[in-house]
């Protein structure tokens, strides 16, 4: 056992925070604890510069392979760079084109496919986004009734997806949609890459305010949408197991929930202790003091879990239950942070996203938002704990 | 960073799982809480010829020269059995501390008997006072002669009738702050003027009342400096603490297993609870906490084994796991329903034993306070 990073790793770990230093004034983070999505105030445009210094220093796809514009970089690195980004909580991160949708097209695409999207990608050039979920569809999602019919050399497209987040912005969705309706439900999924700035007809989408007031999600309707037959991924029928492997290459991303709240529990510290800092709950006092205990102690716990999951990915170990854990654990320890952060701030949590009042550049306020959705987005609380009860403990379905 | 076991460490882990399956079966655990003893000398052999007691002795001392995280994982195998006995006051809180603080002489003497299993030793810091802090050291050590006499008492301090030596914390100096003057003193345990009143205790684990009458040491029975002592009882909280950690993280995957199995099997409304989402979210959350206390527990003692400072990453352990385990026994105890509640099965075991190990070396609160002085608050 070993519970420290090697001087290699160190060494990068520094050299990203020079550079987080250097980039990332303050008044510019909030990439994840605000998700910083359709923020209107030029955020996009500094989220998306950001993007591309990261693509050319070779961080932004790191993990992927050489060919593709990687670095082969092991998951601990991938891990050390999620962290840091998210403990600085700086924006230009790209989960669904990076994490999700180029691994999966470098595993089953198309040659074309692969030359059009993969270096767009890891270039930090375009914008995907994630077509899953339906208004009948989230937990149960096998259960989506969005189809996609083969007519001639293009594929029809009819139905609605829900909670697709930044398709507003995006150029790219990842869909799932029906192309069979006689099969069991898993069986009749296929995955489409659909390009949303060039389809003119059919497509409507309409940004879903979030309850933080702001743009993230947005409802997606097809209304006869076409889609090219060659944006086809993978082989037909076969989508629904494509989207099983997503999780995987997600994984080194739960690290971000202790990286955030490390920020945060360091940040109320330095408030605690301030004689100056009025109507914050003292260092002094014992609520105060358990409070702020608790949250490094489970910060610590979520971190090691996450950890347990880069290092077993690094070892070639397939986390059967690990990666649930990780997630339930993380996110909910980042809910309660949430809660002891806002109490601890008093009357000044009520702020929002005013500098001038807010605590911790308003991320207090924020996090008592986001950690809402953080517990249902990307399989809830409780789906994973049946996945954790039946893949990891073999108890009866 | 490596979070695994080395080869070497899952040989020691499936050794001793082996050895204690055949040789510490729970009705020897169940007849050891009505013993007078409280262990059994047979078993207390045979672990001596396995090594145990000196695995962490350096070799030159009749030791295995293993680390304290080596010794750890054997800690947590013996959590997962319940063995009882003073093997983890003898090996841990006494032995470790002869062999990074004793001299020459103390160490020559000893070590060689702690590890061939021919001397029992048992650690004395509680008192009356019931605080692990500085100022709960009451007991009196007044400079006499070439030596000490003590008067006081200890309380808590279990399997001390059966002790050869008891490494005793007392006062050699009063005024000041409570961390000085504080001295460790190997004291033989059969000397006249000290006294063992059993208590009955929550874990059976044979915990005594010692009184001292006038009795008196040598000065060559120091550990360490005179008046230096409270460096070396936050050393043996360490490691104390953190062995605590492994020995919770070794039952805490038994009652887990233990659960699962019984959901597995009990069938209610003609299927096994297992089936039943209740259950099945009281198992995912129960193999959350034990995997979540392992790994900070492993931390913690990596750091320790490793000389590194710990005190910080000791407290968030010890206050993470002590509550954990307490959490994971609440939840196994529901999976079993009321055959758990019997003192037939073995739930109330581990129950009765989470809770002694919590309040060793300080539990939750106590530690969380410790962690809000770490961070500076
Ligand atoms: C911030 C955010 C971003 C998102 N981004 C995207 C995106 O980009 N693309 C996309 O496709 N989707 C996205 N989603 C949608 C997300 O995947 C779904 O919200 C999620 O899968 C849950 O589905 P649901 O909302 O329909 O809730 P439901 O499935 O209706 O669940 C409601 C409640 O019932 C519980 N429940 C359901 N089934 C079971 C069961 N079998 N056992 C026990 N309890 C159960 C759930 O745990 C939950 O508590 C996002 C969601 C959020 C919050």
């Amino acid at each position: 056992m070993e519970f420290q990073l090697s001087p290699e790793d160190e060494a990068f770990r520094q050299e990203l925070r020079q550079f987080l230093r250097e980039e990332v004034p303050p008044e510019k983070t909030g990439g994840m604890s605000s998700m910083n999505e359709g923020d209107e105030n030029g955020g996009d445009a500094f989220a998306m510069a950001m993007r591309k210094k990261l693509a050319q220093r070779g961080w932004l796809t790191m993990g992927w392979p050489k060919e593709y514009g990687g670095q082969d970089a092991s998951p601990m690195r991938q891990t050390i760079f999620m962290e840091e980004m998210a403990y600085w909580d700086a924006p230009g991160m790209d989960l669904m084109g990076v994490g999700i949708v180029g691994p999966t097209i470098m595993r089953v695409g198309s040659d074309a496919q692969k030359r059009q999207h993969l270096h767009a990608i890891a270039k930090g050039e375009v914008i995907w986004s994630q077509g899953f979920s339906e208004p009948g569809a989230g937990s149960d999602l096998a259960g989506l009734q969005t189809r996609a019919d083969l007519k001639g050399d293009v594929f029809v497209v009819n139905g609605q997806k829900i909670w697709s987040s930044g398709a507003h912005r995006a150029d790219y969705m990842y869909l799932m949609a029906r192309t069979d309706q006689d099969v069991p439900k898993h069986k009749g999924i296929s995955a489409l890459l659909v390009d949303l700035k060039s389809t003119k007809q059919g497509l409507e989408i309409r940004p879903i305010i979030n309850m933080a007031g702001m743009k993230g999600f947005n409802e997606v309707f097809f209304d006869n949408m076409e889609v090219p037959r060659e944006n086809l991924l993978g082989e037909l029928n076969q989508g629904w197991y494509y989207s099983m492997g997503l999780l995987e290459s997600e994984r080194t991303a739960f690290i971000n929930f202790s990286a955030i709240g490390r920020s945060v529990i360091e940040g109320l510290t330095r408030l605690v202790n301030d004689p100056d800092a009025r109507g914050i709950a003292s260092g002094k006092r014992p609520e105060t003091r358990a409070k702020l205990a608790d949250a490094t102690i489970e910060n610590k716990v979520a971190r090691n879990l996450a950890l347990t999951v880069t290092w077993m990915t690094g070892k070639g170990i397939r986390p059967t239950y690990q990666a649930s854990v990780a997630k339930v654990f993380g996110t909910e320890a980042f809910k309660r942070l949430a809660w002891s952060a806002m109490s601890i701030v008093g009357l000044y949590g009520q702020v929002e996203r005013q500098k001038q009042y807010a605590p911790l550049m308003g991320r207090v306020n924020s996090i008592y938002y986001t950690s809402v959705g953080m517990t249902i987005a990307g399989g809830a609380s409780e789906i994973q704990r049946n996945v954790i009860a039946t893949r990891g403990l073999g108890l009866p379905r | 960073m490596d979070l695994g076991l080395s080869e070497e460490q899952e040989m020691i882990k499936t050794t001793a799982r082996d050895f204690l399956e055949k040789e510490c079966p729970k009705s020897l655990v169940r007849d050891m809480e009505e013993d007078d003893k409280g262990y059994s000398p047979e078993l207390w052999k045979k672990m001596a010829d396995q090594q145990w007691m000196g695995m962490v002795i350096p070799e030159q001392y009749g030791g295995q020269g293993f680390s304290f995280l080596d010794l750890a994982v054997l800690i947590e195998e013996h959590g997962r059995a319940l063995v009882p006995g003073p093997f983890f006051s003898t090996a841990v809180l006494c032995g470790m501390p002869l062999a990074e603080f004793g001299t020459e002489a103390q160490k020559k003497e000893h070590l060689p008997k702690i590890a061939n299993g021919n001397e029992i030793w048992v650690y004395a810091q509680t008192e009356p006072s019931a605080t692990w802090e500085a100022s709960g050291v009451e007991l009196k050590a007044a400079a006499q002669g070439d030596g000490f006499v003590l008067n006081g008492t200890k309380l808590f301090i279990s399997y001390a009738h059966v002790a050869d030596y008891l490494l005793v914390a007392a006062r050699t100096k009063d005024g000041g702050k409570p961390e000085e003057g504080i001295t460790l003193l190997c004291v033989d345990a059969k000397a006249p003027g000290i006294a063992y009143e059993g208590l009955k205790t929550i874990a059976s684990d044979h915990q005594s009342e010692i009184t001292f009458k006038d009795v008196k040491v040598s000065k060559d029975s120091v550990l360490g400096e005179v008046d230096g002592g409270w460096a070396i009882i936050q050393k043996i909280g360490e490691w104390g603490a953190t062995g605590k950690c492994a020995e919770m993280v070794g039952g805490a995957q038994l009652v887990l297993e233990m659960s699962v199995e019984y959901a597995k099997q009990r069938v209610q409304f003609g299927r096994p609870i297992g089936s039943f989402q209740a259950i099945q979210h009281h198992c995912a959350n129960m193999v959350t906490d034990v995997d979540g206390s392992r790994y900070i527990a492993y931390e913690a003692i990596w750091r320790v084994s490793e000389g590194l400072d710990a005190s910080k990453e000791v407290s968030m352990a010890k206050a993470w796991v002590s509550d954990a385990y307490r959490r994971i026994c609440a939840l196994g105890h529901q999976i079993h329903g009321g055959i758990g509640f019997t003192k037939e099965h073995d739930m109330q075991l581990y129950f009765r034993r989470a809770k002694a190990a919590e309040l060793a070396f300080g539990d939750g609160d106590y530690h969380r306070e410790l962690v809000a002085q770490h961070l500076g608050i």
